[in-house]
């Protein structure tokens, strides 16, 4: 189990929270919430993966530059999936 | 030969990984248990989509096996029969869950590491392990079987994770019961977000 702390340069201001996924094998929980800096905190069961989390969640933040406070805990999720719970969560803040 | 996602396969040879860039820890494990897990990309053109096994869970290796490198195949509804080699909290809450998931008209087995553990005899399980189960839907399950597999699994003394196959895919079973919009759904392709109406409707071929 590893925790760490990745900072990104959001600045879109999101309009409403959002709880997606489940913690389940490859799989992952992601929770959204409005913030003034984004700060994303990853939880994750498989070590030694932190670059990987960077490169993923970089992409996600080059399409969507939001201020978020995003929560993720994961469960081994490959970084496919963890796009789409991402881009989902954000889908479900506007909903 | 028929395979899918989550068989088990024993290699004729522990040499029989089609890759280029396998990791040493992946040839070692195939020569301490030459088995290796089914991909959900399946079997396309004779060729097999595995999955390796290490020791720890960043130990997970992708590659190919050809389909006639394949000497026995056991699918979770096979390893469910199969005596644990020693005891394991997780071994023991499959043989609780069995009686809810017995009782229910689905075919269920488990996969993951107590499936690994079960085919090959290798400790494999560790006391952080979860459980990891699949459960069989061609047809639209009745939501109160689900409801009490679900409630069976939480009060499981491990973490117990149910994976619910279905014609178009895999869907994790708390997420299912969640009545969500839409689900992720892990599929040959790929996984994609999809309407839990879409599950029971074969995909276009």
């Amino acid at each position: 189990m590893e925790r760490f702390e990745l900072r990104f340069s959001g600045n879109a201001p999101l309009v409403g929270r959002a709880h997606v996924g489940v913690v389940a094998s490859g799989d992952l929980e992601v929770l959204m919430e409005p913030a003034n800096e984004t700060v994303v905190s990853v939880r994750t069961s498989v070590d030694g993966f932190e670059k990987v989390w960077r490169a993923t969640l970089e992409r996600f933040f080059a399409r969507h530059p939001v201020a978020a406070r995003i929560e993720i805990n994961d469960s081994g999720a490959t970084p496919g999936v963890v796009s789409l719970r991402l881009a989902q969560a954000l889908e479900r803040t506007k909903a | 030969m028929g395979v899918r996602p989550h068989d088990l396969l024993r290699l004729t040879t522990p040499n029989a990984l089609e890759a280029v860039d396998a990791p040493d820890w992946a040839a070692r494990s195939l020569a301490a248990a030459p088995w290796v897990v089914v991909r959900r990309a399946g079997l396309a053109r004779g060729r097999i989509a595995v999955g390796v096994r290490g020791v720890s869970r960043a130990e997970r290796f992708a590659a190919v096996v050809a389909e006639d490198a394949v000497a026995e195949r056991l699918s979770p509804e096979d390893l469910r029969h199969h005596t644990p080699p020693r005891a394991h909290p997780a071994f023991a809450a499959m043989a609780q869950l069995g009686r809810t998931l017995d009782a229910i008209p689905l075919h269920w087995g488990p996969a993951g590491a107590a499936g690994y553990e079960l085919a090959t005899g290798r400790p494999t399980l560790t006391p952080a392990s979860d459980l990891d189960l699949v459960l069989r839907a061609d047809g639209v399950p009745d939501r109160s079987a689900l409801a009490a597999v679900s409630d069976a699994a939480a009060r499981a003394p491990l973490r117990v994770d149910v994976v619910v196959e279905t014609p178009a895919g895999a869907v994790a079973l708390d997420e299912l019961l969640g009545d969500p919009a839409e689900v992720l759904l892990r599929t040959p392709q790929g996984p994609r977000l999809a309407s839990p109406d879409e599950l029971w409707v074969a995909a276009p071929c």
